[in-house]
This record gives C-alpha cells, sequence and structure tokens, in this order.
C-alpha cells in the first residue's frame, strides 16, 4: 500500500470543517479501514479540528496547519495551532459520558472529546516544539486482505 | 463550505400539531445554528412536538447533537420531545457511540414517528 501524506493550512473558521472532512476522506481512500470505520474516522477529526477552532485564538484569527500521515500500519493525524495552551485534564480525558444525565441537565457541549477518544487510538497532546500546541490522533490500520488465489 | 438546509411542515397526531423538519446536508459546527435557531423557535410554543427527518442528513457531529440533547430537554421540561425519523446507518452508528438511542425515540418511518405522538 503506498504511503500518503497531505496537509493543509486553514484559519481558525468553522466554514472550512467541510473541506478537512473531504481531505480525510481522501486520504482513507487508500486505507484498509472499513466503510463504517473511515466514516467514525472522519468525525473524530472534525471534532478535534472544531475544538481547536472554536478554543485555540480565544475570539482571535490564527492558522490551523493540518497533517495527515498514512502508512501500511496506522493513520496519523497531527492538528498545530499557535494559540492559547491547551491540555486537557486527565478526568476530561478518561470522562464517561451519561447522556440521560446530560440530557437531565440541558447541557450542550462536552461530547467531542469523548468522541474522539472513543474512536481513535491514540490521542495525544504535545506542546511547545515549533507548535504552541500539537494533537496527535492515531488510528491502526487493520492488515489488509490478502488476494484470492489466482489473482 | 457545508451546506444544511432545514424544510419545516406540521403535520398531526390525533387532532395535535406535530412539527416535522427535514434535515439535509451536514449539520456540524459551522452549521449547527441554524438548526438551533429553528428548535428554539418551536421551544416557544406549548407542548413543542417535533419530528426531525433526517434521511438527507449527510453528517452529524457533536456539536448538532449538543444541538438534540439541549433541545430535547428543553421541550420534554415544556411536555413535548424531540424524535428522529429515518436516521442513515452513518449517523446512527455515531450517536450510538454516545448512547442516544437510550434517550430518543427514534422512528424507522416518518409516518410511524409523527404518529407516536398520538399515543401521548
Amino acid at each position: 500500500m503506498t504511503h500518503i501524506r497531505r496537509s493543509l493550512t486553514i484559519s481558525n473558521e468553522t466554514r472550512h470543517l467541510s473541506l478537512v472532512r473531504a481531505v480525510v476522506s481522501e486520504v482513507l481512500d487508500a486505507s484498509t479501514f472499513d466503510g463504517k470505520t473511515r466514516n467514525k474516522i472522519i468525525v473524530a477529526v472534525d471534532e478535534a479540528l472544531a475544538n481547536v477552532v472554536e478554543h485555540a485564538y480565544q475570539g482571535g484569527t490564527g492558522p490551523i496547519e493540518l497533517g495527515f500521515d498514512l502508512d501500511p500500519e496506522k493513520l496519523v493525524v497531527r492538528i498545530r495551532d499557535n494559540g492559547v495552551r491547551f491540555e486537557p485534564s486527565a478526568a476530561r480525558l478518561t470522562a464517561q459520558i451519561d447522556i440521560k444525565e446530560h440530557i437531565r441537565l440541558g447541557l450542550k457541549g462536552g461530547l467531542g472529546l469523548f468522541l474522539m477518544r472513543q474512536i481513535m487510538d491514540e490521542i495525544q497532546y504535545v506542546h511547545d516544539t515549533e507548535f504552541v500546541n500539537e494533537l496527535i490522533l492515531t488510528k491502526k490500520q487493520p492488515p489488509p486482505a490478502e488476494a484470492p488465489a489466482g489473482a | 463550505m457545508a451546506e444544511f438546509e432545514i424544510q419545516p411542515s406540521t403535520q398531526s397526531a390525533r387532532g395535535k400539531p406535530v412539527q416535522v423538519l427535514r434535515l439535509a446536508g451536514q449539520l456540524d459546527a459551522h452549521t449547527f445554528p441554524v438548526l438551533q435557531r429553528e428548535l428554539e423557535a418551536i421551544a416557544r410554543k406549548d407542548e413543542p412536538r417535533v419530528v426531525l427527518d433526517c434521511e438527507g442528513l449527510e453528517y452529524v457531529s457533536s456539536a448538532g447533537l449538543g444541538v438534540l440533547k439541549k433541545m430535547t430537554r428543553d421541550f420534554r421540561t415544556k411536555q413535548g420531545d424531540l424524535r428522529l425519523a429515518r436516521l442513515p446507518e452513518k449517523i446512527d452508528n455515531v450517536m450510538n457511540l454516545l448512547g442516544f438511542s437510550q434517550v430518543l425515540r427514534v422512528f424507522g418511518g416518518l409516518d410511524e414517528a409523527v404518529a407516536s405522538y398520538a399515543d401521548a
């Protein structure tokens, strides 16, 4: 399988989310993930990016760099910004969602990070490298199905 | 840019009005305010009974789902409800990750969803 690398830079505006979903979908076309998993990965990346778009620049504007790296073993997505340093608490990284309680309390948010965790194998927050924030999402690929004999 | 549209109509179940919103396109962090405004307008009525016809919905993110859970609470507080019909499989898969099926009533058919309000 080909090693695929894509990168793009967007401004922190939600109108760009659909474009990024289309790019993720293109990258995943070359993967061995099944259709259901591909759709979930698109959701996970969208959730991660939407959080960065909403919070990184605290009402100001700034660029967000995205990198997609698909090799035979895994997909790695990097979302980088130079906004305000963000590190979710350990509690948020392990919290379970009680949707009944969310509805009882009329909560609107709080689902994105949980979805990312449910879908991806690894979520890593890295700081103060070339960027203030780098969010790295990793999903292992299943091995390719063996070609039928004689094919 | 994500496109998202709502076509509202009114049907009735045992003489009571049911607001049907036919959703089409992508419901994400960019487009969710469109749905939120529509549902907030309905929430001002007494006993808001709503069915979201999701057959044309191509994508939903947590921003869209957040609107659903917030407005479900608001509608139920006023003895109404928010119910879903014709949910595409890929959207159902995401909602199941969050356990939405435990708290929202989902119907395979639109007529069935509207008629469910006749039982109330």
